[in-house]
């Protein structure tokens, strides 16, 4: 027993296993990355006998789980919120087959969204599929309800899910713990029943008409559950509110002393009909807070007296901020002519911020880390093919690219090559017809672990429909922009034991690539060369597709595979930022004055990388140390 | 000092990845659960090495709801980098809020995206003496330069957790106590002098009742004044059209001509940056540029 500070995702992974879940499947993704890292911990820590691995994507992670529930084992599969796009497919069929072993799907959302393409709500994916949902609005809470998702999914052989969103995931909270908790392996075996585990269209149906009537005996124990209860209050407009937004609910009301019934739901789908109608009935108006779409209000037969996201009371789109919370509740309390405390409360246009209105803080976005490869690959690229040149890119660490005006494009996992087919294809037209024009040329990033989730199958199309690019896979031999999981490609597997490594050079060409070359990115005029080389043999007569695979570990994992290559700025710097801009390493910084380009000897991991930034031939090696 | 009282307290701390803000939220945090509180903290993380923005909520008190602080209610916000603080204000409690900033600048690329000669950077350029005055309670100081003098930089963090520690009812030895467990072992001594320099620093500047210091950086003249177009001029007859100029110029805004000359294709997009001037073998280019830094 004992108490301990923990992120929102450590308490999940607690819960998980103090519930002994056997088998847990993971890909990397924020804000769901921290789960599977503090399973694994709570593995080693405990050394109990648990399957843990970083699959190679979600729907892979999704269906290993999978088999895990159906021999019998608690399963989970985690990921975040665009992950469940990947594994849809499976998350579908599975509601319709159902589980054995307790089975608890985890994609966490990204109100916001800080760091994801899309603020989409799992829980309305939940609701297509007709998985019941469990919505967490603290990490404590988090952690409780793994253990009311995998009661459920046992008990009616379902998969539930657990959905926290990034307030909740990198919350960080006092936990109570102890170590009391069931270590027993159970059964596992596998019960044959092709019409459910095998099912043909004919068995679908029935089993789509089974879970209609699961869900409907569901919807009646979510009724009951202490995980919907309403605190009572004398106000006429009362509150529904699910998720970390029922804290801040909390919190604005208790500012604004305004007594408001709350109705808490802990289980937003299926929605106990019966308590959200006693409770609508009983007040004048509700107001539905829920991130980051309208689960609940959709649900909601009649929304006469209901206002939220729907219907615009609510921002349609964002997170629920206290500031945005506290903008909505003043706005609707003065129409009211409700006496609350908001005089000074929530009034973004106080005196200080007007008396900094000039004041104007510089964009800080996220840079490549000092020392990365990506930088190197990136620049000898944007030196060799210029701005003419299309750049698709694609999801990790080097979407930093962008900064560098070396990435183009990023729709999702793996898209890269598939825009580069598109714009070859179409660009191939257009010079025929009669815009004309000049052949531009193609050049692909994509990183070793997004590459092995879902870059194959565009490679193999792009060689099969004869699109002709680069492809520069940018192999730093680990998932860095998550925190360093391991990939297919490496050594090791997610526990540290050694695992067989998958090789780029055979896979690619294995889909039918002739030109490939692996290269370091740091030799910078060879690195060019071969760029050059390869945009040469895809756009000849004979040539295909051709892939250029840039090898060298993150600086930032490993560091010790950086050279020892120290610089020098010179005095001549004449402060042309040139560097700055083009190469853009954190290291580099303008003097205070403005005249020059100065070193910072803290970031900087000596690479030498800056010196072929610097035409003037002011950055040199340093005469006082011995480069390796 | 603000009273722990049923509101929860609210910190804010910000700056610039690689700084330590996470250390500095981190201390706080264990120190309010060890003494029985409540305690939400919420942050932006994993931006360590790549020099993005990084905050770090932390709310404490009998009993915490929300995890975030909204606009206009932080009680003491520290920053350790100085655009970043400026970036923050408006979530200061413009009543009784305490505003406590290194004056320390980090300039973001971005801030300098423009290179042409006598463009505006888009630093903050707001003073210290003219932020000081316009919030409650106000600190600012050159605490990257305190921690040099002390012999490692990467301890500013820490003499601005020493300031911090004066404006919230805690005892010094739970704040060292605390401290002590989240710093490498080797520099324990090392912070905790960094710890009392930021200490001593507030007292004295509350005794002297003296503004803080003002960085010596605004002293000079930092922000270019004159604006005007680089002029490039171009010797033919030295030319031998060896194309070096072409192929290195950053913007790509020369041209080789067909008797072998090069041109400029257009002056507005040259900055100025002389790369072509000091590449050429024949000194046939001299760039001049309007006066930039007077």
């Amino acid at each position: 027993m004992g108490k301990s500070l923990m992120l929102g995702n450590e308490a999940i992974a607690l819960g998980l296993v103090e519930q002994n879940c056997r088998m847990i499947c993971a890909y990397p993704g924020t804000p769901s990355s921290e789960i599977m890292a503090s399973v694994l911990q709570q593995k080693k820590r405990l050394d109990c006998d648990l399957h843990a691995e970083w699959s190679v994507n979600e729907k892979v992670a999704f269906e290993v789980a999978l088999g895990g529930s159906w021999s019998g084992l608690r399963s989970a599969a985690i990921m975040k919120q665009v992950g469940l796009n990947v594994a849809s497919d499976a998350f579908f069929s599975a509601a319709y087959q159902g589980v054995k072993g307790g089975f608890i799907i985890i994609p966490a959302d990204d109100p916001g969204p800080s760091s994801s393409q899309t603020e989409q709500d799992s829980r309305l994916m939940a609701l297509t599929a007709k998985v019941p949902v469990f919505d967490p609005s603290t990490p404590q809470e988090a952690r409780e309800f793994v253990q009311y998702a995998l009661e459920l999914s046992e008990r009616h052989e379902l998969p539930v899910m657990l959905r926290p969103t990034r307030q909740i995931c990198h919350a960080v909270q006092d936990i109570d713990y102890h170590e009391d908790f069931s270590t027993e392996m159970p059964q596992v075996k596998f019960d044959k029943d092709p019409h459910r585990w095998a099912a043909t269209p004919r068995d679908r149906f029935r089993l789509h008409v089974e879970l209609n009537q699961k869900l409907k005996q569901i919807e009646d124990e979510f009724a009951e559950s202490p995980l919907n209860y309403v605190e009572a209050g004398t106000a006429k407009i009362g509150i529904i509110a699910s998720g970390m937004v029922y804290n801040v609910v909390r919190q604005v009301l208790k500012e604004l002393n305004y007594d408001a019934p709350l109705l808490k739901i802990g289980t937003p789908f299926p929605l106990p009909q019966k308590v959200m109608s006693d409770f609508i009935a009983d007040c004048e108006q509700v107001l539905v807070f829920e991130e980051t779409d309208y689960c609940i209000e959709l649900q909601i037969p009649d929304r006469r007296n209901v206002r939220g996201r729907l219907d615009g009371t609510i921002p349609s789109a964002g997170e629920l901020t206290p500031d945005v919370v506290g903008k909505v509740l003043a706005e609707l309390f003065s129409k009211g002519k409700v006496q609350v405390a908001t005089d000074k409360l929530f009034s973004a246009d106080s005196g200080l911020v007007a008396a900094i209105a000039k004041h104007q803080s510089p964009p800080r976005p996220p840079r490549l880390c000092p020392g990365c490869s990506h930088r190197s690959a990136f620049y000898a690229m944007k030196r060799e093919f210029g701005k003419r040149t299309l750049y698709p890119g694609d999801i990790g660490c080097y979407t930093l690219g962008t900064n560098l005006d070396a990435v183009d494009t990023c729709v999702d996992m793996g898209s890269g090559a598939d825009i580069a087919s598109g714009f070859y294809h179409a660009h191939k037209m257009g010079r025929t017809g009669r815009s004309g024009g000049k052949e531009r040329p193609i050049m692909v990033t994509i990183g070793d672990s997004t590459f092995l989730h879902s870059g194959l199958q565009p490679l193999m199309n792009a060689v099969h429909t004869d699109a002709r690019f680069v492809l520069l896979i940018l192999d730093n031999r680990t998932t860095a922009m998550t925190g360093f999981q391991p990939t297919p490609a490496n050594p090791e597997e997610a526990n540290g034991s050694p695992g067989r490594s998958v090789s780029f050079p055979d896979l690619v060409r294995a889909c039918g690539v002739e030109f490939v070359r692996e290269l370091d990115p740091y030799q910078h005029d060879d690195f060019r060369n071969v760029l050059r080389e390869a945009h040469e043999h895809c756009r000849s007569p004979q040539g295909r597709v051709a892939v250029v695979i840039a090898e060298r570990s993150c600086s930032l994992h490993e560091p010790e595979t950086v050279e020892n290559r120290p610089v020098q700025i010179t005095e001549e710097c004449d402060g042309c930022r040139y560097c700055l801009i083009a190469f853009e390493c954190p290291a580099l910084v303008l003097s205070t004055d403005g005249s020059r380009v100065d070193l910072n000897e803290d970031l900087c991991v000596d690479c030498g990388q800056c010196i072929d930034s610097c035409h003037k031939g002011f950055i040199i090696p340093d005469p006082e140390a011995a480069w390796t | 000092m603000t009273k722990i009282q049923e509101r929860p307290t609210n910190v804010l701390v910000v700056g610039v990845g690689g700084q330590g803000v996470i250390l500095v939220s981190k201390v706080l945090a264990q120190l309010c659960l060890s003494k029985g509180l409540q305690v939400k903290q919420s942050e932006i993380h994993g931006m360590a090495k790549r020099g993005g923005t990084v905050f770090s909520h932390i709310r404490f008190g009998p009993q915490v709801w929300s995890p975030t602080i909204p606009a206009g209610e932080v009680d003491v916000l520290v920053a350790l980098e100085w655009a970043e603080g400026l970036r923050w204000l408006e979530y200061l409690n413009p009543d009784c809020g305490t505003f406590i900033s290194d004056t320390q600048h980090i300039v973001p690329p971005f801030a300098c995206r423009n290179r042409q000669r006598g463009s505006e950077d888009t630093y903050a350029r707001e003073t210290p003496a003219e932020i000081i005055k316009k919030v409650p309670n106000g600190f600012a100081l050159d605490a990257a330069g305190m921690a040099q003098e002390l012999g490692n930089e990467r301890t500013s963090n820490t003499i601005l957790l020493g300031i911090l520690s004066t404006t919230l009812d805690f005892e010094i030895k739970d704040w060292e106590e605390t401290l002590d467990l989240f710093v490498p072992p080797k520099t324990v001594e090392l912070n905790r002098q960094a710890f009392h320099i930021g200490r001593q620093w507030i007292e004295n500047a509350i005794r002297t009742s003296e503004v803080a210091p003002v960085s010596e950086l605004y002293e000079q003249k930092f922000f270019p004044e004159e604006k005007g177009l680089v002029e490039w001029e171009f010797i033919p007859e030295w030319c031998k059209g060896c194309d070096i100029c072409v192929k290195m110029c950053p913007e790509r805004c020369l041209k080789l001509t067909p008797d072998q000359k090069v041109e400029i294709l257009d002056i507005n997009d040259c900055t100025g940056c002389r790369i072509c001037e000091w590449l050429c073998p024949d000194f046939a280019i001299n760039i001049r540029k309007p006066v930039f830094i007077s």
